[in-house]
């Protein structure tokens, strides 16, 4: 098992190599470039030729493509993720700045999905085709078709608005002294973005569930004498696990990645807000390092899933 | 009252529910389990065998109801109705697993694919010794298995099912069945799933089980093969009902219900050749949606007269422990 998570932990450096070579093809592939981007139109109109080849030398520009490609890959390695062209801010201090926060939001909604679906999966299978199955199969249906823009502007209203009981956006204020003040904000987005996570889960560990507490193992439980929770948990659960820890576990490069809807509606200072304005202002460098981040994460959650399922399932070797 | 008595079951019926229709599973079930002795239920597929089992171990499914009838249990003195028990109580779980065990029919199933043999025998161990340690919990299934005839236990006790063969995981299955001494032993086809060689180690088995542990046997099968060696009694089922019971000298060898003997002379014998004559049993079992009116076995049956077509015949005494369900048993008695 170590050698295999050694193994599958260098294969990932040649994808890697491979996929920021695509990254960097497909924003040289983009049209126009950054010049056009950095100099404001009525400029560029009067800009002569000379001086726009004179920032494109300085920017590097006419260098050949695997030349510049080879030092954005050897800056990385060095640390240096090069500047944001919008503000000339370094990409590393917007990575430092918004990564926390879109790390906070999607943690606690995957927590909240987590908890709440399977708990919620393996109470509807368990009580299949009874009253409490019933209503959350029709919730678990109304949670899946409501898009989370519609429920968290809803939310907004009555809990912002109305009750007022809690903050309307952001992350933190600068009079704040404790985690628990800045903690209310979180609050909102998080279920939001929580609960609609959560219908997923939910069917995915009921269907998932219910195949388990069909087999045959489970019947062998039962003729032990053990209490039902055994049965249900231990026999029932664990190994209706499988399916939707790889569901949960593809959804971990959120934690990076972040939620764009979540964050405009919550006026949350995430990556997701900060990667939609970047692609919009041709903030190359800056889509560059987060779609590189996020590929990373997907990666890194592949292997974490394919190391988890094993431990669950002995049956699944890592060989 | 009979002291060797672990487990009685009176007149008992249990029906399935489906679709606003009702299948009677078993009707009017008898038979005793005495300890020490072994008493195979014989029957072909559907004819309730298996729901009776699991009746006793009161595991039928959520759709299905013991209608009539009893099931008393001796193995703690006073006698238990165990057909009156809750389900999910407390009495009901300390007897299952602790004084009645069972085993299923396909040992690649029955085991839990996730958990290693040591922790599913331990499991079993813990629940019904209360103070019991998990480390001495899992000496002890070392020990079970090494009786099971399980080579190298103190490994195996660590391993997965996936890394058992089919034999190997049937005795790791009967010896989490007998790790808290059980009073009674329900064997749901244990070896229909194993091939013929190693279904003959795990009859050994089961044969010395009964002996060592001094526990009481129901065997369910179809196969009259097993019947002869290992059974003491016999109960023969068709269509839910018991048609014909007694000692397995009585019944193999003076068959009184025409069922039994068409039984066993459609048995190929090993030994007679190819040109042996053997004689199917004519017609097929019907839907249990649509029984016959009368005797189950009529459609199908050599001896069959006006009167079968009539009503179920009654419980008769033929003589010794031999009792049948047939008008003309003695017709049957006579055409030997």
């Amino acid at each position: 098992m170590l050698s295999y998570t050694i193994r599958r932990v260098l294969t990932l450096i040649p994808m890697l190599l491979i996929i920021s070579f695509l990254i960097f093809l497909g924003m040289e592939l983009m049209p126009g470039d950054a010049v056009s981007y950095m100099v404001s139109p009525e400029q560029l109109a009067n800009m002569s030729p000379e001086k726009m080849q004179e920032m494109r030398e300085a920017l590097g520009l006419t260098q050949p493509f695997l030349v510049r490609y080879f030092n954005w890959l050897f800056g990385l390695f060095r640390g240096d993720f090069g500047y944001s062209l919008t503000n000339g801010q370094p990409i590393v201090d917007i990575l430092k700045a918004k990564l926390p926060a879109t790390f906070e939001l999607s943690f606690y909604a995957l927590l909240i999905s987590t908890i709440l679906g399977n708990v919620l999966g393996i109470l509807s299978a368990v009580k299949r085709g009874g009253k409490s199955d019933n209503v959350l199969t029709v919730l678990g249906m109304v949670g899946v078709s409501i898009p989370e823009f519609f429920f968290g502007l809803v939310m907004l209203l009555i809990f912002a608005i109305n009750l007022k009981w809690l903050p309307i956006g952001g992350r933190t204020m600068p009079e704040y002294t404790s985690y628990w003040q800045q903690f209310r904000h979180v609050i909102m987005p998080a279920s939001v973005l929580g609960i609609s996570m959560t219908a997923g889960v939910m069917r995915y560990s009921r269907s998932s569930m219910l195949d388990a507490m069909n087999k045959d193992f489970l019947k062998t439980a039962r003729s032990k004498g053990l209490p039902k929770w055994r049965i249900y948990l231990l026999h029932g659960f664990r190994v209706a696990l499988t399916p939707v820890v790889v569901l949960i576990g593809f959804r971990l490069p959120m934690l990076i990645g972040g939620s764009v809807v979540i964050e405009q509606i919550f006026q949350w200072p995430g990556i997701g807000d900060a990667f939609v304005a970047a692609v919009r202002g041709s903030n190359y460098p800056l889509v560059m390092m987060i779609a590189l981040l996020s590929v990373t994460m997907v990666l890194l959650a592949s292997l974490l899933v394919d190391i988890l399922t094993a431990l669950i399932d002995p049956r699944v070797r890592l060989e | 009252m009979d002291k060797d008595i672990v487990l009685e079951v009176k007149n008992l019926s249990v029906s399935f529910y489906t679709d606003q229709r009702k299948n009677t599973a078993i009707r009017d079930v008898s038979f005793t389990a005495r300890r020490g002795k072994t008493l195979c239920v014989v029957g072909e597929s559907g004819c309730g065998k298996s729901v009776s089992a699991s009746a006793i171990m009161r595991l039928l499914p959520e759709l299905s109801r013991i209608e009539s009838g009893e099931i008393n249990y001796y193995g703690r003195g006073e006698p238990i109705r165990m057909d009156k028990l809750d389900p999910d109580g407390e009495l009901i779980r300390q007897i299952r697993g602790g004084d009645i065990a069972m085993i299923f029919q396909d040992p690649m199933t029955a085991l839990n694919p996730v958990y290693t043999i040591g922790y599913q025998i331990s499991e079993n161990l813990l629940e019904h010794n209360k103070g019991m340690k998990k480390s001495e919990a899992l000496d002890k299934s070392v020990q079970l298995l090494k009786a099971m005839g399980i080579p190298m236990p103190e490994q195996r006790v660590n391993e997965y099912p996936h890394q058992f063969s089919g034999g190997m995981r049937q005795r790791a299955m009967i010896a989490m069945a007998m790790a808290c001494n059980p009073q009674l032993l329900l064997a749901d086809e244990p070896t229909t799933a194993l091939d013929v060689t190693v279904q003959a180690q795990i009859f050994e088995l089961m044969a010395d089980l009964k002996t060592n542990y001094n526990a009481a046997v129901i065997l369910i099968t179809h196969d009259m093969g097993v019947v002869t060696e290992l059974a003491d009694n016999v109960s023969v089922m068709y269509m839910g009902y018991v048609v014909e019971e007694g000692s397995v000298d009585e019944v193999l060898r003076t068959p009184a219900h025409p069922y039994t003997k068409a039984l066993l002379s459609s048995i190929p014998v090993l030994g007679r050749g190819r040109n042996q004559d053997l004689q199917p049993i004519r017609g097929a079992t019907p839907d249990p949606f649509h029984r016959p009116p009368g005797c189950q076995f009529e459609p199908r049956c050599d001896y069959a007269a006006p009167q079968c077509t009539q009503a179920m015949p009654e419980r008769e005494h033929v003589d010794g422990e031999h009792y049948v369900r047939c008008f003309r048993y003695k017709e049957v008695l006579k055409n030997e």
